[in-house]
């Protein structure tokens, strides 16, 4: 039998662990009568986020699930799916990102490794301590932590002004007012216990983090035939689906808790229809894509067409 | 041969490398990469060893280290550190040991700045022990002293350890930061109150000073006044908001500069201070990148779940299961750094805890309290190889033997901490 | 030979902390200019809009400057040695071990280097970036590479110094 070592970034124990990688490892294993095991290395402890995909690419782990965007600019075509617009919620948007990827939409940038499936959070929004942000000029100043450079473009183009910050040190950063709010979705808001600290929360969708679980190429060609099968079983939309699930309760709970602490929820659901909110979310979305043009990379517009078309044909089948 | 079997193998080949007088940090990279080599492949274990120092050097969190140390640098160099314990010599007058429970009531109030124990613990011995030296202190109990005074660090809040342990466990980080408060100073007086019993059992082992006036314990107030000035602006900018407590590192080390140019020190002075900081940030940094990639090789020898599925099968009562999880925590921690052992072993033996009925909040207060332990239990104590690095005059069996005492105080205000969790919950909400 | 290893030992060590000493103040400053202008901003209620953008990364990557080079510099001397069991080993013993155990430092910095390398070739390819300032991510990894092999090389000599002239450096501890 076969051992395969997964490595990832949540909490162990936490529910994306549970319900998403020991789930997959389960299934996994049982589809193939116990031929294929796999280890579940949860909280950075077999590679750190960022170094994650490289250390999968290496080697160090058969199998690592990280965020895109934590090497900026290595993905630039995956992180289009980011872009305000795309994704209403996380369900959509892994269907929307594993279609992409499933119609080869973004290049050779996963050359390197063979990708089980792909998810994304569900949409990013601003939470603030104090200031009731119901417009972009409400942001004004206000220093705010962003998750990943594209989300930090957004923010900026919204005359926010953003901050990079290691994720243990938001939680004091907000207590003590170093930091005026953050950008998350709502699951993250539970995760880090930050409802705790935030009483304004504009739940106005400008950016997702998108997710990708890759395999080790030589380690997916060591294994048998029968083995193979029972990991291209367990690849694609299936999984992408079931992650979606996950993050999508993860966020119905995550705002159920701001709900029930009575705190304010502006909600602006369509930021690129309003008229307050599109320019500089508009104005970020051109920067994006026109930095990429002017790294040679000629593609984007045409894949950001394809992520909205992806999305139309996600909720088509959602519904 | 299974890879618990070579965790357990690594760990005193370990044991075996550093008898053999193979530099501390050496030692841990070579079990690390020579453990996950066997369980991995060598190709993998090559490639983990390559991006360790880049992970390490590169974690902002750790810049407070070289700030901390730079601020304690300059305090010294500029007279400000001899001031204060010119100062509190005065207030102590008579007082037995008075500098060494002055040296660990000023750990105790560097811990409410710093998040990290090395730090703390790195600092006060720039500005502690040299005086401690010159009033004739035996060097075991003044060095034992800063070292456990250092682990003041890990439970005081804002602490790192306390941080991990809420997000790992997904409990509120104000909670978890209130819990620790009472048992941290708790430690602060265990730690003064240990002082006085050594001195009351071996009176050799310290001075006493002249008794002074009360005209002059007043008078020496103005020692403590740069000092203090310091602390009160990375308090103040902490609690105000101004800067976070990683910055705030910098902004110590910055204000103490402004004193140190005002006492005149200049260029090649500087430069001194600069290079003395980085040869002794380097001593700690070699031991972190060890420290790493020994970890990486426990994660993947996968020893702790052994540990915690064996006591599982015991089917033990909740005290019981308790103690056992501390036990193991007491051994891992004489040999590893005490964030790496919490990051790899919390989602492991969480579970466990959950499942016999044990309050999240108390365990993540004792476990911190039992991993602190390990920073300075030997063979590898992490503070004590700080002041190590700090004072090379002094000998390492020396320091352990100092810190010995101070061990049996923790044991003593763990016991508490276990029949009374009142203590650890009493200020949690909710 | 041992005269012009030592000379070498000490030009790269003078190389070694003149780049951690300039890194390590560039590291202060940041920081302070930082936290200074932030604060500006705040007490002029948002007239004073000069900032630093992306302290944390220049922090995290000077420190990395800072430290690798120090390490380079101090390698010999910077080393923590438990002798709990070796009080009695004789001096001559004593310094051919620590040139010995130096040639593991060699490795770390040859090793480090390398990889560094790759990866700077490698983000140079994928145009990889920092996560604020968007500073290319290879010059950074080329530079770290350079510090690393300084430290491979520094090791080096010294243990060729340890263990072929008995050479002791004069501030590895006793105990
Ligand atoms: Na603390
Ligand atoms: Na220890």
């Amino acid at each position: 039998d076969t051992t395969l070592r997964m490595s990832h970034f949540w909490p162990g124990g936490s529910t994306t662990d549970k319900e998403i990688f020991q789930a997959w490892a389960q299934a996994v294993t049982e589809q193939s009568g116990g031929e294929l095991r796999v280890q579940d290395f949860p909280s950075q402890t077999l590679s750190k986020a960022d170094d994650t995909y490289d250390a999968t690419v290496r080697g160090i782990a058969d199998i690592g699930v990280t965020a895109q965007g934590y090497t900026a600019g290595r993905f630039p075509l995956s992180q289009i799916a980011e872009l305000p617009g795309v994704i209403d919620n996380a369900s959509q948007g892994a269907c929307i990102v594993q279609t992409l990827y499933d119609e080869g939409r973004f290049g050779d940038e996963y050359k390197d490794s063979h990708v089980l499936f792909m998810f994304t959070t569900g949409p990013g929004y601003i939470h603030t301590r104090r200031t009731d942000v119901q417009t972009p000029a409400d942001l004004n100043g206000l220093r705010i932590r962003r998750p990943t450079a594209v989300a930090g473009d957004m923010l900026e183009s919204m005359g926010a002004r953003p901050v990079g910050m290691p994720a243990p040190d938001i939680y004091t950063s907000m207590q003590r007012g170093v930091l005026d709010g953050l950008s998350f979705p709502w699951e993250g808001m539970k995760v880090f216990r930050l409802n705790e600290l935030t009483h304004y929360h504009t739940q106005v969708p400008f950016y997702a983090v998108v997710f990708v679980a890759a395999m080790n190429k030589r380690a997916y060609e060591r294994l048998s035939d029968s083995q193979r099968a029972v990991i291209d079983a367990n690849s694609g939309m299936k999984w992408a689906e079931n992650a979606g699930a996950v993050f999508s309760r993860l966020d119905a709970a995550g705002k159920q808790e701001a709900e029930a602490a009575g705190d304010t929820i502006r909600v602006i659901d369509h930021p690129l229809d309003n008229p307050d909110w599109q320019g500089p979310l508009k104005q970020g979305i051109e920067g994006y894509l026109s930095g990429l043009e002017s790294r040679g990379i000629d593609q984007g517009r045409d894949v950001y067409q394809a992520a909205l078309d992806a999305r139309n044909a996600c909720d088509a089948k959602a519904s | 041969m299974g890879s618990e079997m070579i965790g357990a193998l690594g760990l005193g080949l370990l044991l075996l490398l550093l008898v053999l007088r193979v530099p501390v940090a050496l030692s841990m990279l070579l079990i690390g990469v020579g453990g996950f080599a066997q369980i991995i492949g060598w190709s993998a274990a090559l490639s983990m060893v390559r991006s360790v120092p880049v992970e390490v050097l590169t974690n902002y969190s750790f810049s407070a280290i070289p700030m901390f140390i730079l601020m304690g640098v300059l305090a010294a160099h500029s007279g400000m550190a001899g001031k204060l314990f010119e100062a509190t010599r005065t207030l102590c007058g008579g007082w037995k040991g008075g500098l060494a429970i002055s040296a660990i009531g000023s750990c105790g109030i560097f811990s409410a700045i710093s998040g990290s124990s090395l730090a703390t613990a790195s600092t006060m011995t720039r500005v502690a022990l040299p005086e401690m030296e010159r009033y004739g202190y035996n060097r075991g109990l003044a060095t034992g002293a800063l070292a456990a005074g250092g682990t003041l660090g890990i439970m005081i809040p804002p602490s790192i350890a306390l941080l991990i342990y809420a997000i790992l466990t997904e409990q509120s980080v104000g909670d978890m930061f209130m819990a620790g408060l009472i048992p941290g100073l708790m430690g602060l007086l265990f730690y003064c109150l240990t002082i006085t019993v050594v001195m009351k059992l071996r009176p050799s082992l310290a001075v006493a000073g002249e008794p002074t006036r009360w005209s002059e314990k007043l008078a020496s107030l103005t020692g403590l006044v740069p000092f203090f000035g310091v602390f009160l602006l990375i308090i103040l900018g902490i609690y105000f908001g101004i800067f976070t407590p990683t910055e705030g590192a910098s902004i110590g080390a910055f204000a103490t500069l402004l004193y140190a140019l005002f006492k005149g020190m200049r260029g090649a002075g500087l430069w001194r201070a600069l290079q003395e900081t980085l040869a002794l940030s380097t001593v700690v940094f070699f031991m972190l990148v060890g420290a790493e990639t020994l970890g990486y090789f426990i994660s993947v020898s996968r020893i702790s779940f052994s540990i915690s599925d064996y006591l599982y099968s015991l089917e033990l009562s909740p005290i019981a299961v308790l103690l056992c999880i501390l036990a193991m925590y007491f051994i891992l921690g004489m040999f590893m750094d005490s964030l790496a052992m919490l990051v790899i072993t919390v989602p492991v033996v969480y579970p466990i805890i959950q499942s016999v009925g044990i309050d999240p909040v108390w365990f993540g207060v004792v476990t911190v309290l039992t991993v602190e332990l390990g920073l300075i239990t030997p063979p590898v104590g992490m503070n004590v190889f700080v002041i190590k690095a700090m004072a090379p005059h002094v000998g390492l069996g020396e320091i352990f033997r100092g810190v010995t005492p101070f061990i049996i105080s923790d044991f003593v205000r763990l016991a508490l901490l276990i029949l009374f969790p009142a203590l650890s919950l009493y200020l949690v909400t909710g | 030979m041992q005269q012009g290893l030592l000379g070498l030992g000490r030009w790269l060590e003078v190389l070694g902390r003149f780049v951690a000493g300039v890194a390590l103040a560039a590291m202060l400053a940041v920081t302070v200019a930082d936290v200074t202008l932030r604060y500006l901003y705040r007490l002029t209620d948002g007239a004073v809009t000069l900032r630093i953008t992306g302290s944390v990364e220049m922090v995290s990557y000077l420190m990395l400057f800072a430290l690798l080079a120090s390490m380079a510099a101090n390698v010999e001397k910077g080393q923590v040695v438990v002798e709990a069991f070796s009080h009695r080993l004789n001096e001559t013993l004593k310094t051919r071990l620590n040139g010995f155990y130096l040639l593991g430092f060699t490795a770390l910095g040859l090793l480090v280097a390398l990889g560094l390398w790759d990866s700077a070739v490698s983000a140079e390819g994928h145009g990889e970036v920092t996560q604020d300032l968007r500073l290319p991510m290879g010059p950074i990894y080329a530079v770290a590479a350079g510090l690393s092999l300084l430290l491979g090389v520094r090791s080096l000599i010294f243990a060729v110094l340890g263990l072929v002239f008995n050479y002791r450096v004069a501030s590895v501890e006793e105990i």
